[in-house]
């Protein structure tokens, strides 16, 4: 009886010292990230793909955060501590063709929601605007719209631009 | 003598405890067969430990029960704790008082003049109290920005949470009417109020809360001494 009374309390405080709430579950939906997809202006509801893409931060680390990939869709992070993001996208990377680039700052407000005591907090973006934020007359980005002015999730895309 | 004493009492601090030897030497003349009822009352010694030992805890716990047939006790205990939540991206303190009452089922067939206990116990607890929401970083799965951390300072208090426990445990009489006794306790919630935004990361009485399921878990391990009130 006292055995068995023992290894049911050793039993319990190990399984009281671990548990799946101390790491956050990696398909937890916690802080989105901006879902770009671009699109032909000549047929708006075209998908059509960026040749050598690459996005990168306007800060002083110029984070590479898409590195020269062919694509008609990308997911990019937007800052949770700051009201905007500016973003460099560049067009043709290192191919024959020129490179063009182009800067778009994303401005919002942000609202920060509990998840679990795991994830602790995600932030969700609301007012959603974007403006283009170079100087050069030299642009492959045409048009841009927000589909979605809130970004809350991951499913649908928030940003169409048209090149 | 002495020293069969001293290792009982030592015994009975790890954990392991009824012994038989005890029972034969304590067995011995005794005319009346009448046995003591009366207000057993004590402290949990676990919460001063933890309170020493744990950065971030402080807890205090009495207890006592009430024998009121030859098996069944009215217990109860009331206690106060006090834990920080320290983690990397959250960090949160909760403080507050609770109350436990039910009652303890002594499942143990005493030999004449012996006091010892295998019980199972039932209790309804309710604690109030109240949660800070200290700091948070935002949770992101990409490193491209620099962690956004975030001061919040924010109280929420006047909570309550109520849950239903279940006991297992044994008691052993170490000196004439001293009780050391050691218990696990099953707890499952009944209530809780919610704070916006934040959830009970632990809830005073009921321990640490669970993201994923409604049930808690604890021990004790109590020291209590009995008054004698009549013998029957």
């Amino acid at each position: 009886m006292t055995r068995k009374f023992l290894l049911l309390a050793s039993l319990l405080i190990v399984l009281n010292g671990c548990t799946r709430d101390d790491i956050c579950d990696p398909n937890t939906a916690t802080t989105p990230l901006l879902i770009i997809v671009f699109k032909d202006f000549a047929s708006p509801t075209l998908a059509k793909q960026v040749p050598n893409l690459t996005v990168q931060t306007s800060d002083d680390d110029e984070t590479l955060v898409i590195n020269s990939v062919s694509t008609d869709s990308i997911a990019i992070p937007l800052r949770a501590g700051n009201v905007n993001t500016r973003y460099l996208f560049t067009i043709n990377t290192g191919s024959e063709t020129e490179e063009i680039i182009d800067a778009l700052t994303f401005t919002y407000n942000t609202e920060d929601i509990y998840v679990n005591r795991a994830c602790a907090f995600k932030s969700i973006y609301s007012n959603l605007e974007a403006t283009r934020s170079d100087e050069d007359t030299d642009d492959w980005i045409i048009d841009f719209n927000e589909e979605k002015t809130t970004v809350e999730n991951e499913i649908e895309a928030h940003f169409t631009i048209f090149h | 003598m002495k020293l069969k004493h001293i290792l009982l009492f030592f015994i009975s601090i790890i954990g392991v405890s009824i012994s038989t030897m005890a029972q034969q030497e304590q067995a011995t003349d005794t005319i009346d067969q009448k046995t003591k009822y009366g207000l057993r009352l004590g402290v949990d010694l676990a919460k001063p430990v933890r309170t020493f030992a744990e950065e971030g805890y402080t807890g205090f716990e009495i207890l006592g029960d009430f024998r009121i047939s030859d098996a069944f006790y009215i217990a109860g205990e009331i206690g106060t704790e006090d834990k920080d939540f320290d983690e990397e991206n959250l960090k949160a303190n909760t403080t507050g008082s609770y109350i436990k009452l039910g009652a303890d089922y002594n499942a143990y067939n005493n030999w004449f003049g012996l006091n010892n206990a295998i019980f199972i116990g039932l209790r309804y607890g309710f604690s109030t109290f109240t949660q800070e929401l200290e700091s948070y970083t935002v949770y992101t799965n990409n490193q491209v920005f620099f962690p956004t951390e975030r001061e919040i300072n924010q109280e929420f208090s006047g909570l309550t949470g109520s849950w239903a426990e279940l006991q297992v445990g044994i008691k052993t009489e170490v000196l004439n009417n001293l009780y050391l006794s050691i218990n696990l306790q099953l707890k499952r919630k009944i209530s809780e109020d919610v704070p916006n935004n934040f959830g009970n990361l632990f809830i005073p009485g009921f321990n640490s809360t669970n993201d994923f399921s409604e049930f808690g878990a604890g021990y004790g391990y109590t020291i209590s001494y009995l008054i004698p009130i009549f013998k029957k």
